[in-house]
């Protein structure tokens, strides 16, 4: 049997087209290593945030020079998803010296643990805040992640087969080992620029006296572990990677981070709040930032630069009148020197209301042209206060920031006059 | 088989006259010059090692074979095809004795001797200069499958660019259709990653998989097929273009 030019180029054309096709369906259908366990993490933390009920996790941080562990930070974490609360247990050694840290959280109050002396700080909670928070976000379900996961896609190209897969009883082994050849230049660069000026730089070493890194810096490894259970939830992890530097005295030297996390007791947890009979307990309201302590009088003084110096020209005044379960009224004034013509004297009252904001007491006043205008006031030092007027709130997209447009020279410091 | 020889030797004669040769070269030189400059500036000023303790030789590979590689291959795919098109000099090779179907695989064959060369001219200079760089010596076998590995996709890219070149009418054209494939291509790859598997661009550092601990085998035969796939289907396509061409 012989074939034509062109129905041989054409079975070899189809042969071609089926080869790709088939190969390239097997490769996505398969994916890979990376994949898998990107998608298994998104599972571990979709499960954890909406399906279980409570769950326990235990993380470990450390940082390791040539071996030797420079600190060391220890987290117990209780997550009670169904009754909102949670209790965070830190210990951190650096340098032999060991600071402890305990919370506890829940829809109604914050409690702390002071270590020094074994008192508790407890906070009580404005209903305000309460408003369909979760204990435990999914930050998978963030624009940022999702974006972030799309850059992620793009650029790790060929490294995401060396993520190794193994089965076994229904569990599943992620393993994955980078190896200083395989890690691509630029990330190479940009990891060893952040680690040399931002993350160990000259002073951060001074203060932890540890080597600082100089020079010949370079990623030596990086790899990881993880291991997914029955139920499709990472139940632990741990990932190490190292850098490799030499010293100003040419001594080269190995800085580890090692990561370790475990998911445990899911559905077997429970979070309760400490005993707090019999001990040093202080009571606090949350967002009570103003209560009848701060009634009273503040002033600073109005400044005028004239040639080379400074001359106080007048002085501006802050009267709080009123605090009512945080809602502050007051008045604010202005008073120059005789002899002074000023171009406006302010004055004004002003008010805030308790509920408006949880970040904020934005204060309501009407300037001297009429106009309804916003403005922040809050504590500073022990006794005195800051004000901000003209300030636009933004309080959007769970953040919160504010931006003033006071007339130039305000000072936005006032100070407690004790008559 | 003589007369592909024939093909061969006369296809690469032509190449070893042309300018493009000498700039592949030049360009291929100063490439690795600069890139060892950077390396040692930024290890001497920055004190950071772009390549680690790694090969310089890789790293020369990874930048070289997303840039210059593939452009230099373009640039002899497009003469070779739409090149000889157009000034008629496909004339005197083709009214010779050798039919088309030997001449197109001459061709080939020239086009990818072009490759290897361009690839062991890059490899022996970056290995010389890792010599300045590093102290350690280099790992010659890691170096050699990486460069090996790496002709495959440049010579797929290669058989695009001649089924490009048999579908446009002039060199210019072809050679910017060609970069245009190639440039949406790599975009695609970064705009939908999921798709990557069907995109030959995606595999240009495919010889990464060889350089860690853990080797995939699967992953790589996976990637082979899919470049033999790529292969076959240019060649065949490229070959029933070429035939049906008129002088």
């Amino acid at each position: 049997m012989k074939f034509s030019k062109k129905t041989a180029t054409l079975c070899a054309f189809a042969l071609g087209v089926t080869l790709l096709a088939a190969s390239a369906f097997a490769d996505t259908m398969l994916g890979s290593g990376f994949q898998s366990l990107k998608d298994s993490i998104k599972t571990t933390m979709s499960k954890l945030t909406n399906d279980v009920d409570n769950f326990s996790a235990n993380i470990i941080v450390s940082t390791k020079i040539d071996g030797q562990v420079i600190s060391e930070s220890t987290n117990d974490l209780k997550f009670d998803v169904t009754n909102k609360a949670k209790e965070t247990r830190e210990k951190i050694v650096k340098k032999g010296e060991i600071t402890e840290f305990y919370k506890y959280d829940n829809e109604n109050q914050i409690i702390y643990k002071n270590f020094e002396d074994d008192s508790y700080n407890v906070y009580e909670k404005r209903k305000y805040n309460n408003d369909n928070n979760k204990i435990v976000e999914n930050p998978f379900e963030e624009e940022q992640a999702k974006d972030a996961e799309k850059i992620l896609d793009a650029f790790v190209g060929s490294l995401q087969d060396v993520i190794e897969i193994e089965e076994s009883g229904g569990k599943k082994m992620y393993t994955g080992n980078l190896s200083e050849t395989q890690i691509p230049p630029l990330a190479n660069a940009i990891a060893s620029f952040v680690f040399k000026y931002s993350i160990l730089d000259e002073r951060n070493a001074d203060r932890l006296d540890i080597p600082y890194p100089k020079s010949n810096i370079y990623l030596l490894n990086a790899s990881g572990k993880a291991i997914e259970d029955e139920e499709g939830i990472v139940e632990s992890g741990i990932f190490t990677a190292s850098i490799s530097a030499q010293d100003s005295k040419g001594i080269e030297h190995i800085y580890s981070l090692d990561f370790s996390v475990d998911i445990k007791d899911i559905n077997n947890t429970v979070v309760v709040a400490p005993n707090l009979d019999g001990q040093k307990v202080t009571y606090n309201k949350e967002g009570y930032e103003f209560d009848n302590k701060y009634i009273g009088k503040y002033k600073n003084d109005i400044v005028k630069r004239e040639g080379n110096s400074f001359v106080k020209v007048g002085e501006r005044f802050i009267e709080i009148i009123s605090i009512e379960d945080g809602n502050v009224k007051g008045k604010y004034y202005e008073v120059y020197n005789e002899g002074y013509d000023a171009d406006n004297v302010r004055s004004f009252d002003f008010y805030s209301n308790y509920d408006e904001s949880i970040h904020f007491t934005i204060i309501h006043y009407t300037n001297d042209k009429s106009e309804n205008k916003t403005g922040i006031i809050h504590r500073t030092g022990t006794q005195n206060i800051n004000v901000s007027f003209n300030a636009i709130i933004d309080e959007e997209n769970g953040g919160y920031s504010y931006s003033n447009d006071d007339e130039e020279g305000f000072d936005n410091t006032f100070i407690r006059i004790f008559e | 088989m003589q007369i592909i020889k024939s093909v061969f030797i006369n296809e690469i004669f032509k190449i070893s006259k042309k300018k493009k040769i000498t700039a592949a070269l030049i360009f291929s030189m100063l490439s690795v010059i600069i890139a060892a400059i950077v390396e040692y500036s930024l290890n001497n000023f920055a004190g950071i090692r772009v390549t680690g303790n790694s090969e310089f030789s890789i790293l020369i590979l990874t930048i070289l074979i997303y840039s210059l590689l593939p452009l230099f291959t373009t640039f002899i795919c497009v003469d070779m095809f739409a090149g000889e098109f157009a000034d008629h000099t496909i004339k005197f090779t083709l009214t010779g004795p050798a039919s088309r179907a030997k001449v197109f695989l001459g061709k080939i064959l020239a086009i990818a001797t072009f490759i290897i060369c361009n690839l062991i001219v890059v490899m022996i200079f970056s290995i010389v200069a890792s010599l300045f760089l590093n102290s350690n010596l280099p790992n010659f076998f890691k170096i050699l499958v990486s460069y090996f590995m790496a002709f495959l996709p440049i010579f797929i890219f290669a058989l695009a660019a001649v089924l490009i070149s048999n579908i446009t009418r002039g060199p210019t054209s072809a050679f910017m259709l060609s970069i245009f494939v190639f440039l949406v291509f790599i975009g695609l790859n970064l705009v939908f990653p999921q798709i990557r598997s069907f995109l030959f661009t995606s595999f240009f550092d495919w010889f990464r998989l060889i350089l860690g601990n853990y080797i995939n085998y699967s992953k790589i035969l996976r990637i082979f097929l899919i470049l033999l796939g790529y292969g076959i289907m240019f060649c065949a396509a490229g070959y029933y273009l070429f035939e049906k061409k008129d002088i």
